[in-house]
């Protein structure tokens, strides 16, 4: 509903938006057929190698220094969740953790790098885990490879009910519990599996990682390194159930728009508390199972065409829809980075919802960006998203299949990404 | 006041305000309601005080227009409750929001909004009101705008902003997270 029942967003002005989605549908039936014709070998896994920017300790000071303001501003919400105001708009955690972590880390992740990866206090934490468990002279064991990303896709779940569903998912003390529960989680599991669990199996750590993996900037072997941007999803790495947490995340957005819309209202609008997190609950669950079903239309033609198995097909064409999910969270939440990450700064000078002002921020410098620039941004998130999952998914196909059936085994593909298109210009932008 | 130029006194009083929300947030959230109230109503009267005695500063034509127009409404008005204190960020008008050009009225009892539509649509540029009667201790939290209302028990809350920015704005309860309606300004 609200977008966590506080941080609260504004939604547009209506456009015309059969213009966009006509728009948008022709320049993936375009850039399809462009690309089979030029593109008739896989560019994006040479191009995702890069080229070296900086090596050594500048990037080793840098990302200390991150780490450290990461951890401290984690430290400062944890304090502000429990010891600060109730009140959702006057505590630093709620803004902090809905809009500057999750919003933040996807479109930064998605457009520079993996940000998210830099700052990562849990990672810190999990640390902390690992090295208490040495001085307690507790072996550090592995935890089970088989996995996948399954628990982080659990975990996402866990997080999207709260953002989406939970009555209370937005005030301070709740979030204070359930981020208080994930610290405790992670330090128990950095002393039993190391801090590399993190990395595996940390719902936000993994899912950042992925949509950082079509950023430009990357970091390999301790060296900052630049690449086209989108190529790097060629060589990023898939497991089972990589494409649920990136379905569920499109889900997830999908269905923040629909109960924001004037639908959704009319629908959700009758319920309160438990029985409507209930049933937004369901909504939650049903967007994601439309998100999962379109891409196993589209995976079973492929599969039907090229006969390679539909679990393969299924997992080979997992990077393409990080840029969907790129482009969506673009879509419906700039509006509300540019709105709220203002409010942060307000909550950060007051972070416990006092009435300090210690960073001295002035009420009079709010800027509320005008919805005009807002629509654009988010057609161009659109775009962007759906014309970058078509040559990823192009560059998988022709990569894997003969020239003949490469294009052919797209066709579901393409009908899929433009019913993604249309749905997201529906749901995200009207609002 | 006027409503006619609004935008005009919001200048005016916009630093005030500031100031007068910025002594109340230093005053507490926590205290109790009573007190609470006693210093909203003060400090309300303190605030339009200092907008009579500023206007003539100004030497726009407006203002000397404003000027008068608030006198004139002053007297007419006497009866109207003075809006109540706001927090957040935002600035609210320190006119009577009986006077806005639209008013919303919204009603919550027993776990029920009553309100005319969920989605209020006005003009850029026009003054909005919002009167709001709850059974439960609340807090009203006007998005975007970022105004933020206490609401006591029993007792009517007011307020009015002018709506100088376009988009879609929702309001909605802070304790209990209840979305009360939207404001599209268009």
């Amino acid at each position: 509903m609200i977008f966590a029942h506080g941080v609260g967003e504004r939604g547009d002005l209506p456009l015309p938006l059969y213009l966009f989605a006509w728009g948008l549908g022709l320049a993936l039936v375009i850039s399809f057929f462009a690309l089979g014709v030029l593109w008739t070998e896989p560019r994006l896994e040479k191009a995702s190698e890069g080229k070296a920017l900086a090596s050594g300790g500048g990037l080793r000071a840098v990302s200390i220094v991150a780490r450290t303001i990461g951890f401290a501003l984690y430290a400062l919400c944890l304090a502000a969740a429990f010891f600060g105001t109730n009140q959702p708009s006057q505590n630093l955690m709620p803004v902090t953790f809905y809009v500057v972590v999750w919003v933040g880390a996807q479109l930064i992740g998605g457009l520079i790098g993996d940000v998210w990866g830099l700052f990562n206090p849990i990672e810190t934490l999990a640390k902390g885990g690992e090295r208490f468990g040495q001085i307690i002279g507790r072996p550090v064991g592995h935890g089970p490879t088989n996995w996948g990303h399954w628990p982080a896709t659990i975990g996402l779940l866990i997080f999207l009910f709260y953002e989406l569903s939970h009555p209370t998912g937005a005030r301070p003390r709740t979030l204070a519990w359930v981020i208080g529960a994930h610290a405790v989680f992670t330090l128990l599991m950095g002393m039993a599996w190391g801090a590399d669990w993190v990395r595996e199996h940390e719902p936000f750590t993994v899912f950042f990682a992925k949509i950082g993996a079509m950023a430009p900037l990357f970091v390999e072997d301790g060296k900052l390194r630049v690449r086209s941007p989108i190529s790097g999803l060629a060589r990023m790495p898939v497991r089972t159930g990589s494409v649920a947490l990136v379905l569920t995340a499109i889900g997830g957005t999908s269905f923040d728009g629909f109960s924001e819309s004037e639908t959704g209202r009319d629908v959700f609008g009758s319920f309160f508390d438990w029985e409507l997190a209930a049933w937004e609950s369901i909504g939650l669950i049903v967007s994601i199972a439309i998100a999962i079903g379109l891409y196993a239309i589209a995976i079973a033609w492929t599969n039907s065409v090229t006969k390679i198995g539909f679990g393969r097909a299924w997992r080979e064409f997992a990077p393409s829809l990080v840029p969907i999910a790129f482009g969506y969270a673009g879509a419906h939440y700039f509006q509300l980075f540019s709105d709220e990450v203002q409010s942060f700064f307000f909550r950060l000078s007051d972070p416990f919802g006092v009435g300090w002002n210690v960073l001295g921020v002035s009420a009079d410098s709010r800027w509320l960006i005008g919805t005009t620039a807002v629509a654009w941004i988010q057609v161009g998130a659109m775009l962007i998203g759906h014309v970058g999952g078509v040559v990823v998914a192009h560059d998988r196909a022709v990569d894997i299949f003969p020239v003949g059936k490469s294009l052919q085994s797209q066709f579901a593909m393409l009908i899929v990404m433009v019913a993604y298109s249309s749905l997201g210009l529906l749901l995200l932008l009207t609002a | 006041m006027s409503t006619r130029n609004p935008s005009n006194l919001r200048a005016v009083t916009g630093k005030s305000v500031a100031a007068a929300v910025v002594a109340i947030a230093l005053v507490g959230c926590n205290s109790t309601e009573d007190a609470a109230l006693t210093d909203a109503e003060q400090t309300t009267q303190t605030t339009n005080t200092s907008v009579v005695t500023s206007a003539p500063e100004s030497t726009t034509a407006e203002a000397v227009e404003a000027e008068q127009e608030a006198e004139e409404t002053e007297t007419e008005d006497i009866e109207v409750v003075p809006p109540t204190e706001t927090f957040g960020s935002g600035t609210a008008l320190t006119t009577p929001t009986a006077d806005a050009d639209k008013v919303v009225e919204v009603t919550v009892a027993n776990g029920e909004v009553e309100v005319e539509d969920l989605r209020i649509k006005v003009d850029v540029g026009s003054t909005v009101g919002v009167v709001i009667e709850s059974d439960e201790v609340e807090h009203l939290h006007l998005h975007g705008y970022d105004i933020l209302v206490d609401i006591a028990p029993g007792e009517t809350a007011n307020f009015s902003f002018l709506a100088d920015q376009a988009g879609v704005f929702e309001i909605e309860l802070e304790e209990s997270g209840r979305f009360l309606f939207e404001i599209q300004v268009s």
